[in-house]
């Protein structure tokens, strides 16, 4: 049977458009699904290999959701596989386990403990638990009036780690890293606000490239986005591992993980032909 | 509340609140969504002997509880009554990403492993369960000429005495690392088939007994 790649989302996102347009120069046979359109029949047995970039805020065709999670040929990424990142204090677990440092970090509903952990470090920011997307603000010393609000929603404080932040892809076995330097507290923000972002292609160090391949993989995930923040000491803090990453924004340094990716489905997708 | 209680995390209105704080009035400690909101509960990435619950409106120590039931799938925005309307559906979210990584590095027993579709367990799409029971070697139908719903309540099985069925039932809980489980067979001519299961079964006097001896075994 010929089989296609299937790319599953909205059509207008960026790195699945830039997936799409990778394939296309290879002349694989491939098929957008859109998100939105769930009256559009999809013939799953000739999908070779699925590409999911689908977006919370859409609906979602819970049949085909399902069934990327049991699909036989290459899913990145499987849904079962992207839940690590939907549960970020429980996902810095895992990065803990493969040697990277972690900041210290407390989830809680008691003001107390909130308060006892800005005693205890210098600097202190606070985030999101879930995957819903949220900014990094540092916490001033006027939000200490609102900490008794901390009891109606669990809230993720972390210690403030100063150093330069670096984001890394993992493809397959392929490794891209680049480093980021900005003032902001969240650089992904940072171009709104006003401030500048500068971002510099970079060669991670081998132990650290090794590091980000095994969670990666132990992750269950073939494509992976991670941050990391390297310190004045040279240590290396791992924030997060993003199980859907938006990695368009770094292409332009010398950054090509859409390519990375279309070859790993087209690969795939010859494999699952065979 | 002594030592070694099971926090049973459930919607005052689940009928298994009744059943299991009637038969075990010491050794179950409640928490209702109510106590989702409220001081008390805490993570600490990497201590997990400093966690800490809120049940019954007061705070416990990870280290006094014995087992953990949680009832709850998700929680959601209609559960946030105390939140700002506006800020509801990202608090319902917030909180259950919460309530997965407290239950994730809890150390003690947990009756139903938590999934990534669900906090109280297996609570799956049709196509997973159809590919695990047939990697069990289980066949899967969704014809009803005929059917029989087990309950998994700790080690015992309920709802049957049919061999096979127990042996399946066995096997499907063991697989998805649940004590409380309800499962449907149907049967297709001379054969028993899995046609879905459910991660929060009713529970009886009978089946809750056996569910909290088993949760609560070695710490009474």
């Amino acid at each position: 049977m010929r089989r296609q790649v299937a790319l599953w989302g909205l059509p207008a996102d960026e790195p699945l458009e830039a997936v799409r347009l990778e394939l296309s120069r290879r002349d694989v046979p491939h098929v957008v699904i859109d998100q939105r359109d769930s009256d559009h029949p999809v013939e799953l047995d000739a999908i070779g290999a699925l590409y999911v970039r689908v977006c919370e805020s859409a609906p979602l065709q819970h049949h085909l959701f399902a069934w990327a999670d049991v699909a036989e040929g290459l899913v990145i990424n499987r849904p079962s596989t992207m839940w690590s990142n939907w549960t970020k204090p429980l996902q810095a677990e895992l990065i803990c386990s493969h040697g990277f440092a972690v900041p210290a970090t407390l989830v809680t509903t008691t003001p107390d403990d909130a308060r006892e952990f800005l005693a205890q470090y210098p600097r202190v920011v606070y985030k999101a638990v879930s995957g819903h997307r949220s900014v990094v603000s540092r916490l001033a010393r006027e939000d200490l009036q609102h900490i008794a609000d901390v009891a109606t929603c669990p809230t993720q404080f972390q210690e403030y780690i100063p150093g330069v932040d670096w984001r890394v892809h993992v493809v397959g076995d392929a490794v891209f890293a680049c480093e980021i330097h900005c003032d902001a507290d969240d650089y992904r923000l940072a171009h709104a606000a006003g401030e500048r972002v500068e971002l510099k292609s970079a060669m991670l160090p081998q132990p650290l490239a090794s590091r980000c391949r095994a969670v990666t993989r132990e992750l269950g995930l073939s494509l992976a986005g991670i941050d990391l923040r390297r310190t004045e000491n040279d240590a290396w803090y791992c924030f997060e591992v993003n199980t859907a990453p938006g990695f368009s924004y770094f292409e332009p340094v010398a950054q090509p993980i859409a390519a990375a990716v279309a070859q790993l489905l087209a690969d795939a997708c010859t494999e699952a032909a065979a | 509340m002594i030592d070694g209680c099971l926090l049973l995390l459930a919607r005052a209105e689940d009928p298994a609140v009744r059943v299991l704080t009637q038969r075990a009035p010491d050794r179950v400690a409640h928490a209702s969504v109510e106590d989702l909101s409220a001081p008390g509960w805490r993570y600490i990435v990497g201590a997990p002997e400093r966690a800490r619950a809120r049940a019954c409106g007061r705070t416990i120590e990870a280290e006094r509880i014995a087992a953990v039931l949680c009832r709850i799938g998700r929680v959601s925005a209609g559960d946030m009554e105390t939140v700002h309307a506006d800020d509801r559906e990202f608090a319902a979210a917030e909180t259950t990403a919460f309530l997965r990584a407290w239950l994730t590095q809890f150390r003690g027993v947990r009756c139903n492993e938590p999934t990534w579709m669900s906090l109280a367990g297996p609570r799956w799409h049709p196509l997973q369960w159809s590919r695990l029971v047939t990697q069990l070697g289980i066949p899967a139908s969704v014809a009803a000429r005929e059917s029989v719903t087990t309950i998994i309540a700790g080690r015992d099985v309920f709802g049957t005495t049919v061999p096979q069925l127990i042996d399946y039932s066995k096997r499907i809980a063991s697989a998805v690392q649940a004590r409380s489980l309800a499962i449907r067979f149907v049967r297709n001519r001379e054969w028993w088939c899995f046609h879905s299961a459910e991660a929060c079964p009713e529970l009886d006097e009978l089946n809750a007994d056996a569910l909290l001896d088993d949760l609560l075994a070695g710490d009474a």
